[in-house]
């Protein structure tokens, strides 16, 4: 297995809607765009009706953040039911969510809250995965989060997490190089042993994000500046281990012209077509 | 169970403002004490976790949460602003949210479910905001339904412009009358007694806040084609054939019905042409769709099929 078995897009971008008119009407050369499902999956109107309009331009995966995969709370399937309709609508050729909480307690969080990395974590979200899977019939991909803290490691790094759970439940990983680069910082890890040590042949798709510093120079995960030199780096050492994927760079906040995202999204394709060229599909 | 004890715990230390202690043998004690339900090893771990680093948690979770508030309530926010109390602390979106939180949590995943908790925060805990600005929760109620109107899922009619009227006003009055129209479900009905449009409008024009006047109306919302909140003045009878029928047909016989009922002068032809006037509006507003030449049907219960 490769690439998860799914399609290698090259670079692509975030869409957000702030963009939505002048990538209609000028229509940029991007790969691929990802938008974000809940966004869009229950509403109608004029953002609806613009995606409609893309997705007629681009290919266009969905990404969730609402799915609270970790949650205790009972897995929503009426969610699930929506969203199943929503990513045939659009033609999602998979769709992904985060590897994390974001309701429990019947609450919403709005945040991606990290996980204990215990074994009866491991067990509840490999299950809770299978029931997606099953409901949704879409390849599935887990993204691994950024954390502040660790909720508790004293059974297993989060490596090992990551890695039993996807390989457990047979689901694809959505790698976020950016966020193991910020985790490595925050926690003290080595990020490219980090990478080297999950089942990259899972790896469907690689999510990219800049940040800039608060005033006192703390760095959290952002997504409001050009990706760092760094995380560059660490990229194309992970590209050199997975091949061909998709790249997809995230900028959601302090948004920059469709030029400048443009450019990310090429770097990141070039980057890619220099290590591993895309085979034609 | 245990998942469950420290994600629940997790959540309180992120969302409910329990002061932490700096040293991490006092947070054990404060852990074990307030989470009887975790293992020691769980308080443990938990304990390890530096307050700073879950600050970050809760500083995202009420920044986010506050800008969707901010964004969806923007004449509301700038009410309550105006009237925080000094007890309260400085005023700032998070602090806002905090606040909502503490009263009605948001248990939902989009922005008009946590509406609904706003709303519940201004009519549970603003009683004394309401004594300074008397129109603060006629703001919250009227924003609301707009979120709800600009969110609202699309629906089988797209709305039409004011002249796909004009193809059924070519036949006779009763023709025209006897016109079958649908009332979109997301269309809502808000009775007023300030005119709050007009100080909304005025905020995001200038970003000034002004004292709304007095003035009773009932107005009728929809989304237009083009997607944007419209709010057209309604007679109240007309009003209630609104919020009774939505996501129904209703005859423009009825709605000339109750709106002569209620608006009529006595002259039959100034009647009709107001009538025909508001109708226009209602169309342009994407309150009313004109359903009969596509052949729709109506269940049982008055849906259109």
């Amino acid at each position: 297995m490769r690439n998860c078995n799914l399609p290698a897009l090259g670079g692509g971008a975030g869409l957000r809607h702030e963009h939505f008119d002048e990538i209609i009407a000028t229509r940029p050369p991007f790969n691929w765009l990802e938008i974000i499902s809940d966004d869009f999956m229950d509403f109608g109107g004029y953002s609806r009706d613009r995606l409609r309009q893309i997705c007629e331009l681009y290919t266009v995966v969905s990404h969730g953040v609402c799915l609270a995969i970790g949650s205790t709370d009972p897995l929503d399937r009426d969610y699930l039911r929506r969203m199943k309709g929503f990513c045939r609508e659009i033609g999602s050729p998979w769709t992904s969510d985060h590897l994390c909480f974001t309701k429990v307690d019947h609450t919403n969080m709005l945040d991606l809250m990290p996980l204990p990395f215990t074994r009866e974590t491991v067990r509840h979200v490999v299950e809770r995965i299978r029931i997606v899977q099953q409901e949704l019939e879409l390849p599935f991909l887990l993204e691994n989060i950024t954390r502040y803290v660790t909720v508790s490691d004293r059974e297993m790094s989060e490596a090992q997490f990551i890695s039993e759970i996807v390989e457990q439940a047979e689901c694809g990983l959505l790698l976020d190089v950016t966020n193991v680069h910020l985790n490595s910082k925050f926690h003290g890890y080595d990020a490219l042993e980090f990478i080297s040590s999950l089942p990259l042949a899972r790896v469907g798709q690689i999510h990219l994000a800049g940040w800039v510093p608060d005033e006192s120079g703390a760095v959290i995960d952002s997504h409001d500046g050009p990706v760092d030199p760094a995380v560059w780096e660490l990229f194309r050492s992970t590209i050199e281990k997975t091949g061909p994927t998709s790249v997809l760079v995230e900028w959601d906040n302090l948004l920059p012209p469709v030029s400048r995202l443009l450019a990310e999204a090429q770097m990141a394709d070039r980057m890619m077509q220099d290590i591993a060229p895309r085979e034609a599909s | 169970m245990a998942l469950a004890g420290v994600l629940s715990a997790f959540r309180q230390l992120v969302l409910d403002g329990i002061e932490l202690p700096a040293s991490r043998e006092e947070r054990l004690a404060l852990y074990r004490e307030r989470f009887p339900c975790l293992s020691a090893e769980e308080a443990e771990d938990l304990s390890k976790m530096e307050p700073e680093r879950l600050a970050l948690y809760s500083t995202s979770v009420f920044s986010a949460e506050g800008s969707l508030i901010q964004g969806a309530f923007p004449l509301t926010v700038a009410i309550v602003r105006s009237v925080w109390p000094a007890g309260w602390g400085e005023f700032s979106a998070s602090s806002l949210a905090q606040r909502v939180h503490r009263v009605a949590p948001w248990s939902g995943i989009h922005s008009p479910s946590l509406g609904e908790c706003f709303l519940e925060f201004i009519t549970r805990e603003c009683r004394g905001m309401q004594r300074e600005a008397p129109w603060l929760e006629e703001s919250a109620a009227l924003e609301q339904a707009m979120l709800e109107i600009r969110k609202a899922p699309d629906e089988p009619l797209r709305p039409q412009a004011a002249s796909a009227l004009d193809g059924l006003s070519a036949g006779t009055v009763a023709e025209l009358l006897a016109q079958p129209m649908l009332v979109p479900r997301l269309v809502r009905v808000a009775a007023l007694s300030w005119r709050m449009l007009a100080v909304r409008a005025a905020l995001l024009e200038s970003g000034d806040l002004r004292v709304p006047q007095r003035g009773h109306c009932i107005l009728i919302g929809g989304r237009p084609h083009d997607f944007g909140v419209t709010w057209v003045e309604a007679p109240e009878a007309v009003a209630e054939i609104f919020s009774a029928r939505r996501g129904a047909q209703v005859l423009l016989s009825e709605l000339a019905d109750a709106f002569v009922a209620t608006a009529g002068c006595g002259s039959e032809e100034d009647d009709f042409r107001r009538f025909h006037d508001m109708v226009r509006s209602l169309v342009s507003a994407g309150c009313l769709v004109p359903a009969g030449s596509l052949g729709l049907v109506k269940d049982s219960d008055g849906t259109v099929a």
